[in-house]
């Protein structure tokens, strides 16, 4: 029936069609309805529908579920204190929504080192720290906190004036300096963050691209051409390849890249694992981030999620490289495990080594022996003769990535992840036959050591990266 | 029926009785705490509100059973779904009662469905005029008030806002 119809109907008062008596309702089971309502929709619409609607529209306990229901997670202390500057959930949920997506941490698209940056949203302010692989030497880390901004005073101010909150740090401080926001307006909450931090050379020092979030699992490179999410502009698309063209012409490996397979289709379209016993080890546990020792190549990062590969029918356990080296850079994967597949994988010319897996879940096997022939962090308990394998929690069957210096003839060799079954709650990478890498979560407490450790009296050390800047530099970088 | 689970018989707003295991009827707080108030399971419990007539009372009690079924086999989110998305598809007028006896039973999960319906009704209307055709809301805003609203919150009808 035409909405047209339906609505002379309803005029007319044609019984089975009188209008749905809303307002009949108690302001209580509005609310509820209401807060099933999406906060644009509440905003635009439905609150200037009438004055009850309105009044309704401000409620602070709406707001509060509002906030909750924020796909990212920030703490409640840092709620209450902006509830106390802002005087209103609303406002709250506002400046939340404007700047709580940057909170998180973030993947740097610089290679072949490539590097994480943190950012944490707290009562006062926002503050990144940068994390860039070491290039000389085996010391994996150098920590740089990018300075810190405050915040309080331009939020308040902008929030009072015109609603929008970074206006004035762009336009008042050296924030523009970190947050240059792309779009018509200077915040754009889809828009991609660039990072700009000026060295003493006055050249662009790093630019962000994209974000490894273990929340939202949803790590992308800007260059990629399968990028679905948020359609860029083709020619910006060729811009920035142009620029990181720089060290990836140096680190060439024609067509064949597997971090452009790194796209997830689409977090909710991701299938649960198939677990039938609900005592079985969920993979969906290891999502997160991840640091390992690569032998020579020092610590690197990577990022684990259980997605579905563009590329691939299955749902699989991926470890995306948030940190590389120069063998296999930042933005590959480093190991893939196909999860259940009612058939076996089909090996083709842009996989080259994907092995068949059995049509079975994977994941069941639960012991573990050591075949390490070269780097082995395998526990010692499991090495030497057959009879020494041990529990784990699970082993699944996979490919793991290994290339020659420069990414170069880079191939699947047989690989696992072990989850290993003692209190450190790690995790073990083996390339069978080759060597094994033992990971531990990342969590907040490693990295504020990290920080700690690594950043007094440091200067930047990433020469590499200082290269490219000075490349970029020439170049318009202000899109 | 075993001792363990005695009927208890409803009186409905039009004076019908219905007889519903106690299990089932527990599930509204507000039943469960008449029954518990007079402590013995043979007396009717009459419900007073207008909107539990003997219609909308089956549907809820329907409602209930099947979830009371749900909850004791286990089942997939998926099934549950389906019976909830099935239960939602009612004319107006049901909807609209079926709020009212959930919330004068107390009946938490019923209430919500009910009101994810109602809202996703209303977020089928794009503008406010939609909103007040179908729901026969009163415009009592002038013009200018509106411009006032508006002007209060630009950020509201910023493109970029989320």
């Amino acid at each position: 029936m035409s909405w047209a119809v339906l609505r002379y109907l309803r005029t007319q008062g044609v019984p089975g069609f009188q209008p749905l008596p809303l307002f009949d309702l108690d302001d209580e089971i509005l609310l509820r309805i209401m807060e099933n309502m999406p906060p644009k929709f509440l905003l635009r619409t439905v609150s200037t529908v009438n004055r009850r609607l309105l009044t309704l529209a401000d409620d602070d306990m709406l707001w509060q579920q509002k906030i909750r229901e924020l796909p990212w997670q920030l703490n409640e202390k840092l709620v209450a204190t902006w509830f106390r500057n802002l005087g209103s959930n609303k406002r709250v949920f506002r400046l939340l929504s404007q700047v709580g997506w940057l909170h998180g941490y973030w993947v740097l698209d610089n290679k072949p080192r490539g590097g994480m940056l943190r950012v944490e949203i707290r009562e006062t302010d926002i503050v990144a720290s940068l994390m860039i692989p070491h290039l000389n030497g085996h010391d994996p880390m150098e920590v740089q906190p990018i300075r810190k901004f405050d915040m309080i005073t331009p939020f308040t101010m902008a929030v009072e004036a015109s609603g929008l909150v970074l206006v004035t740090c762009g336009n008042t401080l050296a924030a523009k300096d970190f947050f240059g926001f792309t779009g018509s307006s200077n915040l754009d909450i889809q828009a991609r963050v660039n990072i700009f931090t000026r060295g003493s050379s006055g050249s662009l020092f790093c630019k962000l691209v994209g974000r490894g979030d273990m929340k939202h699992s949803y790590l992308c490179h800007e260059s990629s051409p399968l990028r679905q999410e948020i359609p860029a502009a083709p020619k910006r698309t060729r811009d920035i390849r142009r620029r990181t063209g720089y060290m990836q012409d140096h680190y060439s490996s024609p067509s064949y890249s597997t971090g452009a397979l790194m796209l997830c289709k689409n977090q909710s379209a991701v299938p649960r694992p198939a677990i039938k016993d609900p005592s079985e080890f969920d993979p969906r546990e290891l999502q997160g981030l991840w640091r390992g020792a690569y032998g020579p190549h020092g610590t690197e990062l990577i990022c684990v999620s259980v997605c579905n590969l563009i590329s691939s029918r299955f749902t699989e356990l991926v470890g995306l490289k948030c940190t590389g080296d120069p063998n296999v850079p930042s933005g590959e994967l480093t190991f893939r495990a196909p999860l259940n597949c009612d058939a076996p994988l089909v090996s083709d010319a842009s996989d080259p080594g994907m092995l068949p897996v059995p049509g079975m879940p994977n994941g069941l096997k639960k012991m573990y022996h050591c075949t390490c022939n070269f780097h082995c962090d395998c526990p010692r308990s499991c090495r030497g003769s057959r009879d020494d394998a041990i529990p784990v929690k699970a082993v699944y069957d996979g490919l793991a990535l290994v290339a020659e210096h420069g990414f170069v003839n880079p191939t699947w060799n047989s690989g696992m992840v072990v989850v290993l079954d003692d209190n450190s709650g790690d995790m073990l990478l083996v390339w069978k036959g080759l060597f094994s890498v033992r990971f531990q979560r990342m969590n907040d407490q490693s990295w504020n050591q990290y920080v700690h450790e690594h950043v007094e009296g440091q200067t930047m050390p990433c020469h590499e990266t200082l290269e490219v800047a000075a490349a970029l530099d020439a170049m318009d970088i202000d899109n | 029926m075993s001792e363990a689970d005695p009927e208890i018989t409803l009186e409905t707003y039009d004076k019908h009785q219905i007889k519903i295991p106690k299990s089932i009827a527990t599930r509204s707080a507000i039943i469960n705490m008449m029954i518990e108030d007079t402590g013995d399971v043979n007396e009717v419990v009459p419900l007073a509100d207008k909107s539990c007539t003997l219609n909308i009372m089956n549907r809820v009690i329907e409602y209930l059973k099947k979830h009371a079924e749900f909850d004791n086999t286990g089942a997939d989110d998926e099934v549950i779904n389906e019976f909830d998305k099935e239960f939602q598809e009612q004319s107006d007028e049901i909807i609209f009662q079926t709020i009212l006896a959930a919330n004068f039973l107390d009946i938490k999960n019923l209430l919500e469905l009910m009101c994810k319906k109602v809202a996703d009704e209303i977020k089928k209307c794009k503008t406010p005029d939609d909103i007040r055709d179908r729901f026969n809301i009163r415009k009592d805003y002038t013009p200018e008030e509106v411009e006032e609203v508006k002007r209060a919150h630009p950020w509201i009808y910023d493109k970029n806002a989320k």
